[in-house]
């Protein structure tokens, strides 16, 4: 299979002499064409690495690592990356989880966290203009639905309904939830909603706000809307009392 | 479309010319065999479609029979490969030393942990034996590779060697712990009937 | 230009996608299909190895630079997602077309489409030669509707965390955005 004067060289330690004909002369990176061996760092590429000048976080004070925590305006970011977080997320919660049920449960305690973080963010910024509380129930729910939603998505959600047939119970809905926007759910994940991690935010938030909800996420699709979520919130009962004191 | 299999798993065949490559895979894949069908350009597929705890896996094996005249292409057979297979004649001492050539190809050629396993073809040829069961087992296991003896006409070992590389392949795929409970979290019967709420000026306009 | 079949082929060669988008097409059964993907691989492949040669030196090289993925890094811009330069771009028989793309980590997309519009084997040379700009029209569409696949893929397959990597797309999201290119 190989003549004596073929150069076989075996496992990583002997690569840099392996590579002498197979490496890219000018440059690095990945080449198809060559393949594993392509990525192998020469001398050549780590001159072009060191003297590359270019790194992620740029000294301009306009950067969005340096703005006030209070500013509101173009507060952008990459909608792909925060895809891949959420992704890495959803294979982390479901590595570790024993069903459906409890990779949801996993993704809505991790959202809880963040939304009980993100509703001091949100009041922080937005209390210099209105600088009101939420006392009840139809208000808090069109804070959530408004001012929250826009905050985090850049839009409102779509509907806010009160259940016609349950009390204490209500509903939110985004046609197009944005952290699932990518995600197609396995048929045999059934009802699996990865939206569970944005109810664990709006849990997190109402909790924060004394507003004790327990939040689920449904898949509702409709007819140019595969992904259209349905929100669930279900108010603890205690709220229905303080709600009539308040009335 | 495309929803007949799950996994689609690339295992290739590997070692001297005249081994028995070729029927080893006859008797493995001739589930789907195309006979007709001729190696014209250095490698030849073979098909078999498997079941593993519900899923299909499809197992496709690339043979690349002759691939001496194609050695500038290597790589890409090897690229990609989720599994070796390497073989070798038990009645023919110099493939059996040749294998550790093959093994140095895959470190060179192969994706890193990439599983592999070792047959010595030809069992059955007990009286021209010359590489003996030991020896070879002692061989792999220093390697850390699993081993063993076949011949066209004994399959199950075969089979089975086929088997359990699928299934390390898969456990090595990420994300499919626990996907298999697929059981229903009951939230099909949820009520979502409700009435829109009216819309807060002030929500509106910020 | 109709578009008869999609493929995307992961960078071992095998075959992940497969959707017949309009009618017209033999179906085959699924393991030719793998095998048709498989041969079209090492094609391709060996293709890339015929690059010719001026005075013993490649020529190829500035069309495909080694040091692309340096000039991405230093420039922050990729010139051209399609690395598909050496190897086989495309096959043109008179009742189809077979276009490939070829992305910088080896992922293929092909597309098999109805043939050049040239007109008949009779009406030769001057005629062709007439048809040229639509047969560049053609390469052109090809590619447009390769670049749109290429986004849907990083976008539905890529950031799906129910997909394993290299292996069958079963993303309904992407089907249907397949579906909306064609």
């Amino acid at each position: 299979m190989s003549n004596d004067n073929d150069i076989i060289l075996s496992s990583a330690t002997s690569m840099s002499t392996l590579t002498i004909n197979e490496v890219s002369k000018d440059g690095f990176g990945y080449n198809p064409s060559v393949g594993p061996q392509s990525n192998i760092i020469t001398p050549e590429a780590s001159t072009f690495l060191l003297s590359s000048k270019k790194s992620i976080i740029t000294n301009n004070p306009n950067s969005i690592y340096d703005k006030n925590i209070i500013n509101k305006k173009n507060l952008e970011i990459s909608l792909s990356s925060l895809a891949f977080l959420f992704c890495e997320m959803v294979n982390w919660c479901h590595s570790n989880s024993k069903g459906i049920q409890d990779l949801e449960t996993r993704l809505n305690g991790l959202g809880y966290q963040v939304g009980q973080r993100y509703i001091e963010l949100i009041k922080l910024r937005e209390g210099f203009k209105t600088n009101k509380r939420e006392v009840k129930i139809v208000e808090i729910l069109q804070f959530i639905h408004g001012t929250f939603w826009k905050a985090i998505f850049g839009k409102t959600a779509n509907e806010l309904e009160k259940s016609q047939d349950v009390l204490n119970e209500y509903m939110i809905t985004d046609n197009v939830p944005l952290m699932s926007k990518f995600i197609s759910i396995p048929k045999e994940y059934g009802e699996l909603n990865c939206s569970a991690f944005m109810a664990g935010i709006i849990e997190g938030a109402l909790d924060s706000s004394a507003f004790f909800a327990n939040v689920t996420a449904h898949s509702v699709p409709i007819t140019g809307y595969p992904l259209r979520t349905v929100f669930l919130i279900k108010f603890d009962d205690s709220l229905s009392i303080r709600e009539s004191l308040r009335s | 479309m495309n929803n007949e299999y799950d996994y689609l798993f690339k295992l290739l065949l590997i070692g001297d010319s005249g081994v028995g490559k070729s029927c080893l895979l006859l008797r493995f894949a001739d589930d789907n065999y195309t006979p007709d069908y001729i190696s014209t350009i250095g490698v030849d597929f073979k098909i078999r479609t498997i079941d593993l705890d519900g899923k299909t896996i499809k197992l496709q094996i690339w043979d690349t029979a002759g691939q001496e005249r194609f050695r500038t292409i290597t790589s890409s057979y090897y690229r990609g490969a989720h599994g070796i297979i390497i073989v070798y004649d038990v009645t023919d001492q110099e493939s059996f030393n040749n294998v550790k050539q093959w093994l140095q190809e895959i470190d060179r050629y192969a994706t890193g942990g990439v599983m592999k396993l070792l047959v010595g073809n030809k069992a059955d040829l007990s009286d021209k034996k010359i590489v003996e069961y030991t020896a070879a087992k002692e061989f792999a296991d220093a390697l850390d590779i699993p081993f063993l003896e076949t011949s066209a006409l004994s399959s199950t070992n075969v089979e089975q060697a086929f088997f359990t590389m699928a299934r390390q392949i898969k456990a090595q795929m990420t994300n499919n712990s626990g996907a298999n409970n697929s059981y229903n979290s009951g939230k099909a019967n949820v009520n979502l009937k409700g009435q829109t709420l009216a819309q807060d000026q002030n929500s509106s306009c910020c | 230009m109709k578009v008869y079949s999609i493929y995307i082929l992961n960078k071992a060669g095998g075959l992940i996608y497969q959707n017949d988008v309009n009618p017209g097409l033999n179906r085959l059964s699924a393991n030719d299909y793998l095998v048709l993907a498989g041969t079209l691989h090492g094609v391709h492949a060996i293709a890339a190895k015929v690059t010719p040669t001026i005075n013993g030196k490649e020529v190829a090289t500035n069309e495909y630079p080694n040091n692309q993925n340096a000039i991405l890094l230093a420039s922050g811009k990729l010139q051209d997602s399609n690395s598909n330069k050496s190897g086989l771009q495309s096959i043109e028989t008179d009742l189809f077309n077979l276009y490939i793309f070829q992305t910088l980590t080896g992922i293929k997309f092909i597309l098999i489409t109805s043939p050049n519009p040239v007109v008949h084997n009779l009406q030769q040379i001057n005629r062709e030669v007439a048809n040229k700009g639509e047969l560049n029209k053609q390469y052109a569409q090809a590619n447009e509707i390769f670049k749109h696949l290429y986004i849907i893929y990083s976008d539905y397959v890529m950031k799906d965390p129910f997909y394993s990597l290299d292996m069958p797309i079963k993303s309904s999201l992407f089907d249907t955005k397949v579906k909306e290119i064609v």
